[in-house]
């Protein structure tokens, strides 16, 4: 999985390429970690990209919610793909992290 | 210890009938790129054969025990060096030594399964004469040390795939007016899974759960949400994931970790199924034309919601209906989306569900999915009948 970020004025948007499984899922965590760390709380995480997820990439997107929402801010997710979309789906998390169709949306009217 | 306990030992570690293994294979490299020698193998000594573990090359190359080194070798406990095979009487004669192989020089280093077990050897040859200076010694005694951990480890990871086999309930379970039958196939030796089935009065409790992640840490965390519901359960299940939110709160936080669940119970006179689902999602009732309701509680996985969240639904299954649930494991047996829940319903709609279990395990067999599989699968049997009612005149 590729990771990589960028400053969008009111929120950072971090880009994450390829499969979110059980490897990838702790780099995940520990790069957004380090986003909020500069001060970054309103975060996107764009998932155009992101073409599997499992359980364990799941709870690393969990995980950097709460990050982001103790730092202050919010996490949100952008750009889902099927197969992730129906992990969401199954576990009903799709209420917790919502989802919008662009990174530029999920913040859009804040 | 006799050889018996020797060759139980042995094949404890369901090493001879498996594949070559890279965490073997890596040994013999290094043994032989060090030694400079043509030959490095990991052998295993059974009662009448000794077979080539490792390296792939030579695998599984089965001689008779007494042409081979290896069976003099696990004689003693101490490294077995034979600088030339030719001058040395107990061994001038084995065909390798005397036919077309021309094997001159000899070194193993018995392998232990536990205390005294010698079950196989890390073991060098050469088609010269030679001799380990005490450095070689040395570093041969420690790849062999190297090569028995890893032996020892698949002791190990065989007794906590019988463990957690043990936790599930056994095979065929026909109790009054049903059949239940299941399966967890880890994707490793041990998994983030498991199912259940009790009965409890008039009622069978049923639980199906999957924990975050796969292998070992996911098979911990499996084991202790398993012991949580199963404290908790009472008969209504949103209230059984209420209690066993609140036992596992701690321990769900502190490895930053969620489990999935789906519990019910069937009210086994009158068919009606009282159910909850904690983010499981993978639940449906199938009637024997294979038409299927899925049972979505829309609660949120253990460890992610709130203890009070979680709803008790109720459906009703009718003789010959079918109740299936598995994790998305399953859904890569077929497409891997959503899509799959219609062959999934097709399969297990007529068919017992140990049947359909067994086209599942089979199905298995040929993906080899890259996830933990379980599935639980209940039929209410005919009202007057011990086969499933089937084309009721419709």
């Amino acid at each position: 999985m590729e990771l990589s970020h960028k400053a969008n004025g009111s929120y950072t948007e971090v880009l994450a390429s390829g499969r979110l499984n059980m490897v990838s899922a702790p780099n995940l965590r520990t790069y957004v970690d380090e986003v909020v760390a500069t001060g970054a709380s309103r975060i996107v995480v764009n998932l155009a990209q992101t073409t599997f997820m499992d359980s364990s990439g799941l709870g690393a997107l969990i995980g950097c919610l709460k990050a982001a929402r103790q730092a202050g801010g919010d996490l949100r997710i952008a750009a889902v793909q099927p197969q992730v979309k129906m992990v969401l789906e199954l576990t009903s998390m799709d209420r917790v992290l919502t989802s919008y169709a662009s990174a530029q949306e999920a913040f859009g009217n804040e | 210890m006799t050889e018996r306990d020797r060759v139980e030992a042995l094949h404890r570690l369901n090493l001879l009938e498996s594949s070559p293994e890279e965490r073997f294979d890596r040994i013999t490299r290094a043994a032989r790129e060090l030694f400079s020698v043509p030959m490095a193998v990991v052998t295993l000594v059974d009662s009448g054969s000794t077979v080539v573990k490792s390296p792939p090359e030579l695998h599984p190359t089965v001689v008779p025990r007494e042409e081979s080194f290896c069976s003099t070798a696990i004689a003693a406990p101490r490294i077995l060096v034979v600088p030339d095979a030719r001058a040395d009487e107990r061994f001038a004669g084995l065909p390798s030594v005397d036919g077309s192989m021309g094997i001159r020089f000899y070194a193993g280093r018995p392998l232990n399964a536990g205390p005294g077990m010698r079950v196989g050897t890390l073991c060098l040859y050469d088609t010269r004469p030679r001799d380990m200076s005490p450095e070689q010694l040395v570093q041969l005694e420690e790849l062999g040390a190297w090569a028995e951990a890893e032996l020892q480890d698949s002791a190990d990871r065989d007794r906590a795939r019988s463990v957690q086999q043990a936790l599930m309930p056994a095979e065929g379970g026909n109790g009054r007016g049903y059949e239940a039958a299941g399966m967890f196939l880890p994707k490793s030796e041990v998994g983030g899974d498991f199912y259940s089935w009790r009965e409890r009065e008039n009622n069978l409790c049923l639980a199906i759960a999957d924990a975050m992640g796969k292998g070992t840490a996911a098979a911990l965390m499996a084991a202790t949400v398993r012991s949580a519901i199963l404290n908790a359960a009472g008969t209504d299940p949103g209230t059984t994931l209420d209690s066993a939110s609140v036992l596992l709160a701690r321990d769900l936080e502190a490895t930053s970790t969620f489990a999935t669940a789906f519990l019910a119970t069937l009210d086994l006179e009158t068919g009606t199924l009282r159910y909850a689902d904690a983010g499981h999602g993978l639940s449906m009732i199938v009637s024997p034309d294979g038409t299927y309701t899925r049972l979505h509680g829309a609660g949120l996985p253990l460890g992610l919601g709130e203890p009070g969240s979680w709803m008790t639904h109720t459906a009703a299954l009718q003789p010959g209906d079918t109740l299936a649930t598995f994790t998305d494991g399953v859904l890569d047996l077929f497409d891997g989306s959503l899509a799959s829940l219609d062959e999934i319903a097709a399969l297990v709609a007529t068919a017992q569900p140990a049947q359909s279990i067994n086209v599942l395990r089979r199905l298995n067999g040929r993906a080899a999915p890259d996830d933990d599989l379980t599935a639980l699968i209940v039929r209410r049997l005919g009202a007057d009948a011990t086969e499933p009612a089937k084309g009721n005149g419709s």
